[in-house]
C-alpha cells in the first residue's frame, strides 16, 4: 500500500498515534507528528512511498513534535527527535517538514555504516548512475532537479548510498531540497512538479521541496553502478568549461565529501578507490542550466 | 621514465592506490589520506619496508635514472616530509 492510498484522516491518526510506517529507499521510517504542516509534507511529498505493518522493522523512530509549555504560544517551536533523542535545537513550526528532512538526513549519515555515505546528488538513465557532489551554492540540487526532468531517474539530491556488500549505489529518492533562486529556476525550467510549502528564513535561506516527477520513481528503482562523476560548479556569467578530471584527485573530491570515511576506515579507502576505478570523472563549470544540461549529455554520450 | 606499479605489499600503517602519474596513500592510524606524485609514493613504499639511506640512493639511481647527487636530495626531501605527515616513523628508515 501507498501513502496516497490513505485519505487525509486515516494519515493523520497514523501521525498522531503510534507513528506513519513507511519505507523510503532502503529505511523504514516511523514518523510521529501533530503539526498540521507535517501532514500536508508527507501527503504531497511522499505519495509513492510503500507504507508498513505494524510488525515491520523500523530503522528510524523519528518525531516532530511542538516544543511544549510558553512555547506553545510564543514563536511556537518544532523539535526534530529519533528514538526519543533530540539531536538539534527546536526550530521555529514553519519550519516543521525541513526539521523532518534535514533530521532523516543525519539520521541516516550518522548510523547507516553498511554505506559509504557521499554528501551528492545521483541520478540514473540507462543502468548508469551519474554522481554530483558539490559544496552549497555549487548548484547540484538545480542540476538535480533539472536532469529529473530531462529523463533521467532520481536516487537522491543529498547523498550517495555505496554499499559496502555489493559496490553498487542504492537508491533514497526523497523530495529535492531547493533553495532561493534555484526555486524559481526550477519552477521556470518544468511547470509540473509538485511542490510542498515555501519555508522562509532558514538557517540555509528560502526553502521548498520538490516532489520528482512520477517518471523518475516508477517503476521502483533498484540499486546500479555509478559511471560518471561530475563535480559541478555554477558561475555566473562564464562560459562553460569541462575538463577531465583525474582519478586520484576524483578520489580525493570523494573522500572530502564522504559522511563516514572515517567511520568505515580502510574499508572505506578501498570503496572509494574501487568506486573512481569505474568512473569517468570531470570538474564542470557552467553559467546556465541550458548549458549544464549540455555538458551533462555530451559527458555521458562519450564511452567511461 | 618506468614507474614501478607492482602491487603493493601489504603494510600494517599504509594504503596505496596508483592511478597513472598519481596515487592516493592512506594512514590507516590517522585515517589521512594524501594525494602523491606516483613516483614520490613508490619511493613511501620503499621507506615504509624499511629500505634507506645507502639502498634507497641506489635504488632511485637505478630506478629512475636519477645521478647520484639528485637522488641523495629526493631521498632526503621525502623523508622529511613524510616523517612530518606521520607517514612514516620518525625513528625509522
Amino acid at each position: 500500500m501507498r501513502i496516497s492510498e490513505l485519505d487525509r484522516n486515516a494519515l493523520k491518526a497514523h501521525l498522531s498515534g503510534r507513528g506513519l510506517r513507511f519505507r523510503t529507499g532502503p529505511f523504514s521510517i516511523s514518523l510521529r507528528s501533530r503539526v498540521p504542516a507535517m501532514v500536508r509534507h508527507i501527503e504531497r511529498l511522499y505519495p509513492h512511498a510503500e507504507t508498513l505493518d505494524g510488525d515491520a522493522f523500523i530503522d528510524f523512530h523519528l518525531a516532530v513534535d511542538r516544543v511544549a509549555g510558553l512555547r506553545r504560544w510564543v514563536k511556537p517551536q518544532v523539535v526534530f527527535s529519533f528514538d526519543g533523542y533530540r539531536p538539534f535545537k527546536p526550530l521555529p513550526l514553519a519550519q516543521a517538514a525541513a526539521a523532518f528532512e534535514w533530521g532523516l538526513n543525519w539520521c541516516i549519515a550518522s548510523s547507516s555504516h553498511q554505506y559509504l555515505i557521499i554528501h551528492a546528488a545521483v541520478v540514473e538513465k540507462e543502468g548508469s548512475g551519474l554522481l554530483l557532489p558539490g559544496a552549497p551554492g555549487s548548484g547540484k540540487s538545480t542540476l538535480c532537479a533539472a536532469l529529473i526532468h530531462s529523463g533521467w531517474r532520481l536516487f537522491s539530491d543529498e547523498m550517495v548510498l555505496l554499499s559496502a556488500a555489493d559496490g553498487r549505489i542504492h537508491p533514497v529518492p526523497r523530495p529535492v531540497s531547493l533553495k532561493n533562486r534555484s526555486i524559481e529556476i526550477i519552477k521556470e525550467f518544468t511547470q509540473q512538479p509538485v511542490w510542498g510549502e515555501r519555508i522562509e528564513g532558514t538557517a540555509k535561506g528560502d526553502i521548498e521541496h520538490m516532489r520528482a516527477p512520477e517518471s523518475s520513481l516508477l517503476p521502483p528503482l533498484t540499486a546500479t553502478r555509478a559511471r560518471y562523476l561530475v563535480f559541478p560548479r555554477y558561475r555566473s556569467g562564464c562560459s562553460a568549461e569541462l575538463s577531465p578530471l583525474s582519478k586520484g584527485r576524483a578520489s580525493m573530491g570523494l573522500i572530502e565529501n564522504a559522511f563516514n570515511f572515517n567511520i568505515l576506515g580502510y574499508r572505506g579507502f578501498e570503496m572509494v578507490s574501487d568506486l573512481v576505478d569505474s568512473l569517468a570523472c570531470y570538474d564542470f563549470t557552467y553559467p546556465d542550466l541550458k548549458q549544464a544540461l549540455d555538458g551533462i549529455e555530451q559527458i555521458c554520450s562519450q564511452k567511461p | 621514465m618506468a614507474i614501478n606499479r607492482r602491487p603493493p605489499p601489504p603494510h600494517p600503517l599504509l594504503a596505496f592506490r596508483f592511478w597513472g602519474e598519481e596515487c592516493v596513500v592512506y594512514h590507516r592510524l590517522s585515517g589521512d589520506t594524501h594525494l602523491l606524485p606516483a613516483r614520490h609514493a613508490e619511493i613511501l613504499q620503499r621507506m615504509a619496508e624499511g629500505v634507506g639511506g645507502d639502498r634507497l640512493i641506489d635504488h632511485l639511481v637505478a630506478e629512475h635514472a636519477m645521478d647520484h647527487e639528485e637522488a641523495a636530495e629526493l631521498s632526503a626531501l621525502l623523508l622529511s616530509s613524510y616523517r612530518d605527515l606521520g607517514l612514516i616513523d620518525p625513528g625509522g628508515g
